[in-house]
């Protein structure tokens, strides 16, 4: 696999001073998918914003890293929820009309 | 700009404690955080004015000077300093500007926070601006974003198209794909305001608003239109050419046609967004029009056809 396309996780946790055991445990979480390509890790690019996501709610929340899982899947249904209102308004306008 | 008590924001007494502050913030933070309260404007600025607070508070130089000269307390230091930096009022402006929400539930970090337009990462690797959240003390900030709203009727939402907008003297083209929903937003990364010293510049957000149709209503991807048919074409059945956004379709009636009774013309309703050649359905609601003004001779006959 070509590796040129793909985020190299020793680079993403240098950058924002990670310890890759935090990267790894999200993986085990589930919540990030890791590439291994000749004993090297690497995460996709559209990983990154998600994962960068959860970095942030880890660093400036101090969100344990076990706990991580829990408040994202409750973002991602608070998003889900948002939608949903957003398409409920539309219905609404089309009987209210 | 208003003077913004940061005692306040932090929601602490004057006299408070560094741990006290540390707290308040904590407590605040894990409230407000964009990445908890996504596409929610409100949060979002008061997280800013959270993140002002906390950054002059914590930092016991800059409170001191803050409970000292209260919302001059930056301009007056650079006063004895010769004035050659910007004001308080500019400063408070742009630390406000730090932080700014994304779409689809994503929220752009900049300067203290550790992010950029799609990344940060990702940013410093294509040499955008921004940097590392060791670099989070530069006094660098992003950009403000740009909030616009696009009207356009169901009509123009039915097909992709491409349309120039112009944003703070720039022109802009963008594709509009077929299928946009009402109260869609989308990003434009990098469309914003110019970041300052250097920060990356903020985004532009569109939200589509789409008018009602005189003609069609839409329910999701689902059109419905009403037709009018005679009453000898709902008692006898017939044909009626039924007009659909981009074409005219013939629909047999069948002959007992109630009014309000509904048809469906599968994949003939609105696009779905993003999903080439994938269609909803169109729903056509039949009136029955009750002739009006029968001659005699007409009425006779309906006496007779009643007594049959």
């Amino acid at each position: 696999m070509l590796t040129d396309q793909l985020i190299s996780v020793h680079e993403f946790c240098s950058y924002h001073q990670l310890d890759i055991t935090f990267v790894e445990t999200l993986e085990q979480q589930g919540l990030i998918q890791i590439t291994t390509v000749e004993q090297g890790l690497y995460i996709q690019p559209d990983a990154v914003a998600p994962l960068e996501r959860l970095v942030r709610l880890h660093q400036d929340l101090a969100i344990h890293t076990d706990d991580l899982d829990v408040v994202n899947e409750l973002v991602e249904r608070i998003e889900s929820l948002q939608q949903q209102i957003t398409q409920l308004q539309n219905r609404l306008a089309f009987y209210e009309s | 700009m208003d003077f913004i008590d940061y005692y306040k924001v932090l929601g602490i007494l004057k006299g408070a404690s560094e741990e006290d502050i540390k707290k308040a913030y904590r407590k605040l933070a894990r409230k407000l955080h964009p990445d908890l309260n996504p596409n929610d404007a409100e949060a979002n600025k008061k997280f800013q004015q959270l993140n002002e607070a906390h950054a002059v508070l914590s930092d016991p130089e800059k409170r001191t000077k803050y409970d000292q000269y209260g919302k001059d307390w930056e301009h007056a230091e650079q006063a004895r300093h010769g004035g050659a930096r910007h004001g308080g009022a500019r400063q408070q402006q742009r630390q406000r500007q730090a932080y700014s929400p994304g779409d689809g539930g994503e929220h752009d970090f900049s300067e203290g926070f550790g992010g950029t337009n799609f990344s940060d990462f990702l940013s410093s690797m294509f040499g955008q601006e921004g940097g590392p959240r060791a670099g989070r003390q530069e006094a660098k900030f992003r950009g403000q974003d740009f909030e616009a709203e696009l009207r356009l009727n169901l009509r123009d939402a039915y097909t992709t198209r491409k349309q120039n907008l112009t944003v703070g003297g720039k022109t802009i083209g963008i594709t509009i794909k077929a299928g946009v929903e009402n109260g869609q937003k989308i990003k434009l990364s990098g469309y914003g305001a110019a970041g300052v010293n250097g920060g990356p510049t903020g985004d532009l957000y569109i939200t589509f608003v789409i008018a009602e149709d005189s003609r069609y209503k839409r329910k999701g991807n689902d059109l419905y239109v009403k037709e009018t048919i005679d009453l000898f074409t709902a008692l006898l059945g017939g044909e009626k050419i039924v007009e659909t956004l981009d074409s005219k379709v013939k629909v047999t009636v069948a002959d007992g046609t109630q009014n309000g009774a509904k048809i469906r013309l599968k994949g003939k309703g609105f696009p779905v967004y993003k999903q080439d050649g994938a269609f909803g359905d169109l729903y056509v609601e039949w009136q029955v029009l009750i002739p009006t003004n029968l001659t005699e001779e007409q009425k006779d006959l309906f006496r007779k056809a009643s007594t049959l």
